[in-house]
This record gives structure tokens, C-alpha cells and sequence, in this order.
């Protein structure tokens, strides 16, 4: 039998003998759209608690400077403001991660940046908090910034981290054509710059060096600190690591807070 | 347009979602219907397939083909719904089934011949049938098949030609059975 002709049996054999679950695809629509009604529910009532925490713990936090003041004249504001922040973020947690389509369960473990004075203000102090997936990453500080890296780097392989940054007196806004002209006195190639409310609210700048395999990706996510500065998050791995590195730092991402102490 | 759909998703646009999946709902379903071989495991798999696309399409990169990503997350999508229910795959040579199989066979020559070919596919491994159901309803390359399946091109290949050879067989065999019975009766 003429192969050509076996082919066409086959494809039409696949098509007949699967088009009655066609009758399914309005009825599956109206699941999904269902489905994502009630995730999209679900998020909104676990980040109503998420901000009462944050709340609490920026009073807590203010009551725990000024009582380390009075109490404890030898006591670091800082310091102790650092211990209720653990407190009230848990020191671990444990998300599910999607990573090239697999589901995986990995812990990550708070870390807290180094705060910086809120603007003008000697009272506050702005710092972050992110939970680093420290079983594969470990934060190291490199010229004074937090970078989170690979613990085990490969070979002859473009650098995969990503860096945590806070610039104190500059909006996202006024760093945006900073990093684009950065990116391309660097050689890059500006992809997007958009904003995204996911994995952090903010401005998404990305820009690689080519499509090859090994060719760098890098992307910035720039986050408001609320007081006139920003958090600039760099992101940079190589093409082929996207949906490995990539996503793990998505995730790790998705976790990323701002905390405000002593309001 | 496929790209501009997913940049507009990737922003939380519910429309070009839903225009995604009128895009690809048709070729998901068939898809899963021939790896799950049920109906209800099928629509289970393409929602939740569907559902992980939306939630995790900003780890997607848009410099990447979209296709290849779909389904691999649905093959994975079908494969841990028969672990979870603890499928056994079935014999990987149709011609090597038990005499009962091959008697129920005999009782269906009254269907069409297509339909009898689908159900000789279907009884194919599923190292077999997954790959010629991605090339011959779907339409991918033989490259981009291997890498959805994460496999070596060569492997592939010879999974292809097994799975073709086999159904070839089917289709000879039949024809004869066909005529013997056409100048018999």
C-alpha cells in the first residue's frame, strides 16, 4: 500500500475517530472560565490577610523600635524591628512551583534585604523581604547588592542570578530609560517594557543578546519602595535556562515584599 | 496573531484568552482523547491545561514557539491524570494482543475502516501513539514532536516508522480479510 495513501488514513482515522469530543469544547469553556472565577475569589481572600499582616506588623514593628529605644538603650532599632518581621513572616514556606509543566514542591526561606532611609525621613526605613529557594540558591552581597545565585554554576555558561537592588531617590519611572540605554550601551536587544501586576507590580523591562540557546536574557522588574525610590530586581540567565532558572526566579519573585519600618 | 494573543493574556486580557482556547481547544481535546482514551479524562486534562496556561503564562517566553509549550503541559497533563488512576499501558504491538482482543476485532468489521484503524491506533503503546497522533492530526514537524516529548530525533523517528509500519499491516491484513469474507459470501 502506497505510503502516502496509509498517511491520509491515518489522519482521517485520528480526525473521525476523535470528533465527538468536540460536542465538550463550549461546555469545557464555561468550567474553565468557572475555575478561574473561583482562583481569582480565593486570591483576593488570601491577600485580604496578607495586608492586615503587613499593617500589623509595621505597627508592631514601630512599637518594637520605640520600646527598644526605652527598654534596651543598647538595642538596634533595626534589630529588633528585624526579629517581629520574622516573627510575622513565616520563616518558611512552602509553594508549588510549575516548572517545563511539572509540578514541583519546593520550601523557600525568608531573607530580609538592608534597609535604607524612606526619603527625606530619618524615621523610616524601607527594606524588602523575598523567600529564596535555598536548597538551589544561595544570597550572596555583590557591590552592595543581594544576588541570588545558582549553588552549583555551571561551566562555561553565561551567569544565571538575580539581584536585588534599592535605589533610594529614584521613581521607576525616572530609572525606566536608565536601564534601557544601559541595556543597550551593553549590547542588548530591548524585547518589552510593559507593566505587569505579575510576578510584582511594577515596570517590566527585558532585552537579550540573541536567540541562540546561550545568549543572555536579562529582565528588570522596577518596583515602587513607596517613598520616592524603587527596588530594581534584575533577572539574568541564558535562553536555553528560561523555563528552569527562569521560572524558579518567577516564583521566588512572586514572594518579593516591601516593608516600611517605624510608620 | 498567536504571539499578540499571548502578550495580551500575558496582561490579563480574559478575551484573548478565551480566543486561545477557540484556537486550540479542537486539536487539545483529540489529542487527549487518544492518549486518555476516555472522554471525561480527556476534558479534564485540557481544563486543567488551559488553567495552568493562564496562571503561568508570564514564565512563557514570547521569543519561543507557543505550540511545542501547549502541549507539552498537556501530555504531562494527560500522563500524571492515568498515573493517578493507576492506568496500565497497554501491549506495545497490536499484533501481539490475546486471541480475545483479536475475536473482538473480527466482530467489529461491520464498522468503517477508518473507525477500525483508530481503534488499532489507539491500542498502539502510547510511546507509539502519542508521536503519530502529534504528526498526523496535529501536523508537527518531526523536529518540534522530539522536543515536546524530550526525546532524540533518531528515537523518534523510529517510533514513527514502528507505529506507521504497524498500522500498514493492520490496513493489508484487513483488506484481505475484507475480500476473502466479499467472495465468500
Amino acid at each position: 500500500m502506497d505510503n502516502k495513501l496509509i498517511d491520509k488514513k491515518i489522519e482521517s482515522a485520528l480526525k473521525q475517530g476523535t470528533d465527538h469530543i468536540l460536542e465538550l469544547k463550549s461546555g469545557l469553556w464555561l468550567k474553565i472560565e468557572e475555575r478561574l472565577e473561583e482562583e481569582k475569589e480565593k486570591e483576593t481572600i488570601v491577600v485580604k490577610p496578607k495586608k492586615k499582616l503587613l499593617s500589623r506588623l509595621v505597627i508592631q514593628v514601630s512599637v518594637a523600635t520605640v520600646l527598644g529605644v526605652a527598654f534596651f538603650g543598647f538595642t538596634k532599632p533595626g534589630q529588633a524591628a528585624f526579629k517581629r518581621i520574622e516573627q510575622l513572616l513565616l520563616p518558611e514556606k512552602t509553594i508549588v512551583q510549575q516548572l517545563e509543566g511539572n509540578e514541583e514542591e519546593t520550601k523557600l526561606t525568608l531573607n530580609e534585604g538592608q534597609g535604607q532611609k524612606a526619603g527625606q525621613s530619618d524615621d523610616l526605613e524601607v527594606s524588602y523581604a523575598i523567600y529564596v529557594d535555598e536548597e538551589m540558591y544561595k544570597v550572596e552581597n555583590v557591590g552592595g547588592k543581594d544576588r541570588i545565585v545558582p549553588k552549583l554554576a555551571a561551566e562555561n555558561l553565561p551567569q544565571v542570578y538575580m539581584e536585588i537592588e534599592q535605589v533610594a531617590d529614584k521613581s521607576p519611572q525616572m530609572l525606566v530609560e536608565e536601564i534601557v540605554q544601559e541595556m543597550k550601551a551593553e549590547g542588548y536587544q530591548l524585547k518589552e517594557v510593559a507593566q505587569v501586576d505579575d510576578p510584582v507590580k511594577g515596570t517590566l523591562v527585558t532585552g537579550s543578546t540573541g536567540n541562540k540557546w546561550n545568549d543572555v536574557v536579562v529582565r528588570y522588574y522596577l518596583v515602587d519602595n513607596q517613598h520616592g525610590g524603587s527596588f530594581v530586581i534584575k533577572q539574568h540567565f541564558f535562553l536555553e535556562a528560561e523555563e528552569g532558572h527562569g521560572a524558579r526566579f518567577y516564583y521566588m519573585l512572586k514572594e518579593f515584599r516591601v516593608i516600611t519600618k517605624g510608620e | 496573531m498567536e504571539q499578540e494573543l499571548i502578550k495580551r493574556i500575558k496582561l490579563g486580557d480574559r478575551k484573548a484568552f478565551a480566543d486561545l482556547y477557540n484556537l486550540y481547544a479542537d486539536y487539545a481535546l483529540r489529542l487527549a482523547l487518544t492518549i486518555t482514551k476516555e472522554m471525561a479524562d480527556a476534558a479534564d486534562a485540557v481544563q486543567e491545561t488551559f488553567i495552568r496556561v493562564y496562571k503561568n503564562i508570564n514564565t512563557f517566553d514570547l521569543q519561543k514557539n507557543f505550540k511545542p509549550w501547549f502541549y507539552r503541559i498537556l501530555i504531562n497533563e494527560c500522563n500524571r491524570i492515568l498515573k493517578k488512576k493507576n492506568k496500565v499501558v497497554l501491549l506495545d504491538n497490536y499484533f501481539e494482543q490475546k486471541e480475545s482482543s483479536v475475536s473482538s476485532q473480527k466482530d467489529n468489521y461491520d464498522f468503517e475502516e477508518s473507525e477500525r484503524l483508530y481503534n488499532a491506533l489507539c491500542q498502539l503503546n502510547e510511546e507509539i501513539r502519542i508521536p503519530l497522533t502529534l504528526k498526523y492530526l496535529i501536523g508537527f514537524s518531526e523536529k518540534e514532536i522530539a522536543e515536546i516529548l524530550g526525546i532524540n530525533l533518531n528515537t523518534l523517528k523510529s517510533r514513527l516508522y514502528k507505529g506507521r509500519e504497524r498500522l500498514k499491516k493492520f490496513l493489508s491484513q484487513n483488506e484481505e480479510k475484507e475480500g476473502k469474507e466479499w467472495i465468500t459470501s
